[in-house]
């Protein structure tokens, strides 16, 4: 039962932390006229591991998915991926709009910092370097 | 670094870790997502249709049989991986979703999922089409279409649309 529970807490570390990843990048990623200052990145890693508009399912089901798209993403800048840039960005939008399908009207201002910084973490995405150092 | 990861989760964790019931788990403190909601998301990312969770049992600690309006029932199981597979019990010729998937059932999976979980109905997504990154129109099984877009807003809205005369 120990070794379960410690399964699932780094199962879920690990979920939570792919998710906090987004959730930092698309604070450090806001409108350009908007000082990095404004942002408090601990709030929102916050905001968005503990967000109660996600249940825990669906967080697990979020991350593969997740995980799925950056190991493609790893794949195409590794010079031996499937699919064209043109077409991970066509599953970046998707998962975006999933996560937003899924918190809208619960939290909107989650909603308006992933839509502020949705473009600016894709071009880290596409970046081979600034993929690296996510 | 991550203040207050577990706090939200503890109930769930426990109840996963110790086989609890899914009564104690649907008593969710005000504001958490429910338990039949989270298995519906579940079903619905997987890309299985389910309009209302009316049923759920749980054989063991990580197995959930769930019945869904209209009259579909599946299977929700946390592998020995810790990986969420949906199973439909209704249709067993499905394969457990989502395996390996190309990008096109990816996509199409994806836009079923955010049609549903925005409360239409679209059996399955046969047709899409990507009018930026920030609208696409899908065709579903029925025939019936929904554009997906982002408003300025930054919501996504999912709009039925009329065939034009």
């Amino acid at each position: 039962m120990g070794n379960r529970l410690e399964g699932l807490r780094s199962t879920i570390a690990l979920t939570l932390l792919v998710l906090a990843l987004t959730g930092i990048a698309v604070a450090q990623q806001s409108g350009p006229s908007e000082p990095e200052d404004d942002f408090d990145l601990d709030s929102v890693i916050s905001r968005v591991t503990s967000s109660k508009a996600i249940g825990f399912f669906t967080k697990l089901s979020l991350k593969r998915d997740i995980d799925g798209f950056l190991a493609d993403v790893k794949k195409y800048h590794a010079g031996r991926g499937e699919l064209t840039l043109d077409q991970l960005r066509e599953q970046y939008d998707a998962l975006v709009h999933n996560l937003v399908t899924l918190v809208q009207d619960k939290d909107d201002e989650l909603v308006k910092s992933i839509d502020d910084g949705r473009d600016k973490l894709w071009a880290m995405l596409a970046d081979e370097k600034k993929f690296a150092t996510l | 670094m991550i203040p207050g990861i577990w706090k939200p989760l503890t109930s769930t964790l426990i109840a996963l870790a110790f086989g609890s019931t899914v009564c104690a788990q649907t008593d969710q403190p005000s504001g958490e997502v429910a338990l039949e909601d989270d298995l519906r998301a579940v079903i619905i990312l997987a890309g299985y249709p389910c309009a209302r969770v009316s049923k759920v049992t749980q054989p063991s600690s990580n197995d959930y049989h769930v019945s869904c309006v209209p009259d579909r029932q599946y299977r929700v199981q946390i592998s020995e991986e810790e990986r969420v597979l949906v199973e439909s019990l209704s249709d067993p010729s499905l394969p457990a979703s989502p395996g390996d998937e190309s990008h096109d059932a990816f996509m199409k999976r994806k836009l079923f999922s955010i049609v549903n979980l925005a409360g239409h109905r679209c059996p399955s997504v046969v047709t899409y089409e990507r009018r930026g990154p920030r609208d696409s129109l899908v065709t579903c099984e029925d025939q019936t279409m929904y554009r997906i877009h982002v408003t300025p807003e930054g919501r996504i809205a999912v709009d039925r649309q009329t065939l034009d005369k």
